[in-house]
């Protein structure tokens, strides 16, 4: 309540000052008027009154000015000022003006960047959990001298590594895949990644729409699902909820959208994930390499 | 505290309105005068100190104001005293009475 009021007749000050400041003066020429005439009443000429009045009181400006200044709004007044000055100055001087917010500009652009780089690379680099935990092998032949190794592995190797593994807790693996969307206005194509069933939950970023992929997808006769990122959510959907459930017919077979990543879930670089199962006696599969 | 004599106790100001108000509304040379003539002109009441003190009081909701013709059919503001004022007023006159009350104890035993 006592807020309320200090609010509302701070801002009716601010916004109304004009009839404000008539009120208040209405207000104390009438307290003075009053003071002269009872002093007129005690025997007292009226010169005489009127001289004794303002010796009393002090001049009605100095009490005006002591109910102005005692609100919070005086404060916001005097802000305003200084701000409206500050821009009288700046625009009488338009090349200073113009050399210093080009060196702001500059310097606040600069900083951004750099914290920008700082923060993705140095600060937090992915958003996976433990991050710092996860590791990347490759494979390479001393005898070529060649400063990279392999980084792609077949599935019957890749199976090997992820049974014989006794360094890691969990191998995952996948690659990148080209996705066709047929749509009724004819197909898109997508840069798709077809990722084992684990990657999902070994990352552990929870989805922002929906969920991620499970190792139950990618079982033997589970409905095919995919899950989007939010670049393509963004770009070709307008982050549009509502298609979180539909059907999309990728590569000839209706497979149900379930979940949209968040923005920095960028495994792959791609615009959509699909878990691969892992079954050696399929030939298409068994063909595909896996990235670790 | 009082650096003259006729200066108020600082923070009593407030209390002097709302318990000159609670006897009826009044405008502000009628408070000032009732302060001074109540308290037999030992104090006197500062016009800025005053219109302060009522801006204050009435954003706090303890007085209400309204313009209103004057005996003398001038238009004058009176205020009035609010429910949140007249409660105000009864919390203030006690815990004034407890300071009273010790520091008048102080004051004996330290004489």
């Amino acid at each position: 309540m006592a807020f309320l009021g200090n609010l509302t007749g701070g801002l009716r000050s601010l916004l109304r000052r004009e009839s404000v400041e008539r009120e208040l003066d209405e207000e104390l020429s009438g307290y003075l008027e009053m003071a002269t005439n009872e002093r007129i009443k005690h025997g007292m000429s009226r010169e005489e009154a009127r001289r004794a009045v303002r010796l009393e009181i002090g001049s009605l400006e100095a009490t005006k000015e002591a109910v102005r200044t005692a609100g919070w709004e005086f404060v916001v007044e005097t802000w305003w000022q200084d701000i409206r000055y500050g821009l009288r100055r700046l625009l009488k001087q338009p090349a200073f003006t113009g050399l210093a917010v080009l060196t702001l500009a500059l310097g606040v652009g600069a900083t951004t960047t750099i914290f920008s780089v700082i923060y993705g690379v140095l600060l937090d680099p992915f958003p996976y959990v433990n991050s710092d935990r996860v590791a990347v092998v490759q494979i390479q032949d001393t005898a070529v001298a060649r400063p990279v190794g392999r980084t792609a592995f077949p599935l019957q190797e890749f199976l090997e590594y992820q049974a014989q593994n006794r360094v890691f807790e969990e191998v995952i693996g996948g690659s990148h895949e080209d996705v066709l969307n047929t749509t009724g206005e004819g197909p898109e194509q997508y840069d798709g990644a077809y990722v084992t069933p684990n990657t999902f939950r070994f990352l552990g970023v929870p989805a922002l729409v929906g969920r991620g992929l499970l190792p139950e997808d990618a079982a033997p006769g589970a409905p095919p699902v995919f899950v989007m990122s939010h670049k393509l959510w963004l770009g070709r959907y307008n982050l549009d909820p509502t298609i979180v459930g539909r059907s999309f017919i990728l590569n000839g077979v209706p497979t149900t959208l379930v979940g949209i990543m968040p923005a920095r879930f960028t495994k792959f670089a791609a615009d959509l994930w699909r878990a691969v199962p892992l079954d050696r006696s399929n030939p298409d599969i068994n063909r595909r390499s896996f990235r670790l | 505290m009082a650096e003259k004599a006729g200066d108020l106790v600082q923070g009593t100001l407030d209390m002097l309105i709302l318990k000159t108000l609670a006897l009826e509304p009044m405008h502000g040379f009628g408070v000032a005068a009732r302060i001074e003539q109540m308290s037999q002109n030992v104090f006197r009441v500062n016009a800025g100190s005053l219109f302060v003190a009522f801006q204050r009081l009435q954003r706090a909701g303890l007085i209400s104001s309204e313009w209103k013709a004057t005996e003398n059919s001038r238009r004058a503001k009176y205020y009035a005293l609010t429910a949140e004022g007249r409660k105000r007023l009864k919390s203030e006159t006690q815990e004034w009475g407890r300071q009273v009350a010790a520091i008048a104890r102080i004051l004996e035993a330290s004489s």
